[in-house]
C-alpha cells in the first residue's frame, strides 16, 4: 500500500484510541469524584464542627481518584503527539487497542477508587475521633484497587512501543487490538469489586465495638480480599501477554 | 526507551539440552540472597541481654511475622513460620531492589515469582495430603459432584497463575512506567515520587500479599 495513505490510516487510528482513552475514560472518575463531594457535603451538614477535616479528606479521596485520567490522558497525549513515524498498519491497530485498554480501565477504576473515598467521608462525619484508621485505609484502599488499572497502563506502554514488524498480517493486527480490549474489559470488574471491598472495610470498623482493635485484622483481610478479587484481571493480563508476544 | 521489552539473556548448552538464562535477574538474586545472610549474621553477631536497636529491629520483626503465622495456621504455624519469613524479608528486598541505581528487581523476571508460586503449590498439595491421608485429598476434588473434578483441578492451577503473575504484573508494571514516565519527563521531579510509589508502596504490598496468600492456601488445604 501507498506509505502516505498508511500513515494517515495509522494517525486516524491513533486519534480515535485517544478519543476512546480519555472520552470513555472520564466517566467512571467524574462520576466518582462527584460521589466523594456529595458524601463530603453530606457530612459538613450533618457535622459542621468537621468541616476542615472532611474538606481535606474529600480533596485528598479525589486526587487518588483523579490517578486513572491522568493514566488515560498520559496515553492520549502519546498516542497523538509521542509517535513521530506511522509506517505499518499493525502500529494503528495497536494504538487502538492500547486507547480501548486504558480507556475501560480508567473508567472503572474510577468509579472504584471512589468508593471508599466517599465512605470514609461518610464515616469521619460520624466518628470524627478515628479520622486516622479510616484516612490510613481510604489511601491503601483506593492505591490497591488500581492495580488493574496499572495492568492496563502497562499492556497500553507495550501496545505502543512494541517494535511492529512490515511483514504483519491480518491476525496480528487482530491480536494487537484484542489484548486491548481483553486487558481493558478484564478490569472493569476487578477494579470495582476492590473499590466495593474497599469501602465495606471501612463500615466494618466503623460498626466494630473496639474499632482500634478491629483496624488489624480488618485491613489484613481486605487486602486478601482485594488480592483475591483482582484474579480475574491478572488472568486477563496473562491472555494479552500471550495475544501481545505469541502472535 | 526502545529496551523495554528487551531481556538479556546468556544461552548454555548442557548435555544437549539449551538453557536460556537471564544473567541479570540470577544476579540480583544472588546478590540479594547475600545481603540477608550478612543481614542474619551481623543480627546474630549483636545479640545481648540489653537488645541494642539492631536486635530491636530484628526482634520486631521476627514477632510481626510470628503472630501472623500464628494467626492463620494455629496449631501448625510453628513449622512454616521460617518459610514465611525468609519468603517475605526476600521478596520484600526483591521488590525494593530496584531503588538502588544500577539493580533491577529480580520479581521483574516471571521466573521468579512463579517458581516461588509452584514452591507454594508443591507445599499446599504435600501438606494437605500428610494432613487428610490421600484419600480424603483426592475426593475432595469431586466437591460438589464429581463431574466438578476437572474443573477443581484448574482451580488449583490457576491460583498459581494468579499468584505468581499478580506479583509479576504489579513490579514489572511499575518498572515499566518509571522508566517510560522517566523517558517522557526527562528525569526530572517526577520519578522518585514513583519509585516511592510503586517500589516502597506497591513492592511492601505485594510482598506481603504473597507470603499471606501462601500460608492460607496452606491453612485451607490443611483444615
Amino acid at each position: 500500500m501507498d506509505p502516505v495513505a498508511v500513515s494517515l490510516i495509522v494517525k486516524a487510528m491513533y486519534a480515535l484510541g485517544a478519543a476512546f482513552a480519555v472520552g470513555f475514560g472520564a466517566v467512571g472518575p467524574g462520576t466518582g469524584m462527584g460521589l466523594n463531594a456529595a458524601s463530603a457535603v453530606e457530612g459538613m451538614g450533618r457535622q459542621p464542627g468537621t468541616s476542615s477535616d472532611l474538606f481535606r479528606i474529600m480533596l485528598i479521596g479525589q486526587g487518588a481518584t483523579s490517578t486513572p485520567p491522568t493514566f488515560a490522558l498520559v496515553i492520549a497525549i502519546l498516542l497523538l503527539f509521542g509517535m513521530g513515524d506511522a509506517t505499518y498498519l499493525v502500529q494503528g491497530f495497536a494504538g487502538l487497542g492500547a486507547g480501548i485498554s486504558i480507556g475501560a480501565a480508567s473508567f472503572a477504576s474510577g468509579l472504584g477508587s471512589s468508593l471508599p473515598a466517599s465512605m470514609a467521608c461518610e464515616a469521619i462525619a460520624r466518628q470524627p475521633h478515628l479520622r486516622r484508621p479510616f484516612t490510613t485505609l481510604m489511601l491503601v484502599g483506593q492505591a490497591l484497587s488500581q492495580t488493574p488499572l496499572i495492568f492496563a497502563l502497562l499492556v497500553s506502554f507495550l501496545l505502543i512501543f512494541l517494535p511492529a514488524s512490515p511483514d504483519a498480517g491480518i491476525l496480528q493486527y487482530v491480536a494487537r487490538i484484542s489484548a486491548g480490549i481483553c486487558m481493558g474489559f478484564g478490569s472493569i470488574g476487578s477494579s470495582i469489586g476492590s473499590g466495593l471491598a474497599a469501602e465495606l472495610a471501612i463500615v466494618g470498623i466503623r460498626h466494630h465495638r473496639e474499632p482500634e482493635k478491629a483496624s488489624g485484622p480488618i485491613t489484613r483481610t481486605m487486602l486478601l480480599g482485594l488480592a483475591v478479587a483482582q484474579s480475574p484481571s491478572v488472568f486477563a493480563l496473562v491472555i494479552s501477554f500471550v495475544l501481545l508476544l505469541t502472535i | 526507551m526502545g529496551d523495554i521489552t528487551h531481556v538479556p539473556t546468556f544461552v548454555v548448552e548442557l548435555f544437549g539440552i539449551t538453557l536460556t538464562v537471564n544473567y541479570l535477574t540470577v544476579f540480583n538474586t544472588w546478590a540479594i540472597m547475600a545481603t540477608l545472610i550478612v543481614l542474619a549474621f551481623i543480627v546474630r553477631g549483636r545479640i545481648k541481654e540489653t537488645p541494642g536497636p539492631v536486635q530491636r529491629v530484628a526482634e520486631l520483626y521476627i514477632s510481626a511475622m510470628d503472630n501472623l503465622t500464628r494467626e492463620t495456621l494455629e496449631t501448625t504455624s510453628r513449622a512454616y513460620f521460617p518459610l514465611v519469613a525468609t519468603m517475605f524479608a526476600f521478596l520484600l528486598l526483591c521488590n525494593w531492589w530496584g531503588i538502588i541505581p544500577g539493580f533491577e528487581e529480580p520479581t521483574k523476571d516471571l521466573n521468579t515469582p512463579l517458581s516461588l508460586g509452584l514452591m507454594g503449590f508443591f507445599l499446599t498439595h504435600t501438606a494437605s495430603i500428610r494432613a487428610k491421608g490421600i484419600g480424603l485429598y483426592l475426593k475432595e476434588y469431586t466437591h460438589p459432584f464429581f463431574i466438578m473434578a476437572p474443573l477443581n483441578v484448574v482451580g488449583e492451577l490457576a491460583k498459581v497463575v494468579s499468584i505468581s503473575f499478580r506479583l509479576f504484573g504489579n513490579i514489572m508494571g511499575g518498572a515499566i512506567i518509571i522508566t517510560v514516565v522517566s523517558w517522557m519527563v526527562y528525569s526530572v521531579a517526577l520519578p522518585p515520587f514513583l519509585y516511592a510509589f510503586f517500589g516502597m508502596f506497591v513492592g511492601t504490598v505485594q510482598a506481603f500479599v504473597f507470603t499471606m496468600l501462601t500460608i492460607t492456601y496452606i491453612a485451607v488445604a490443611t483444615k
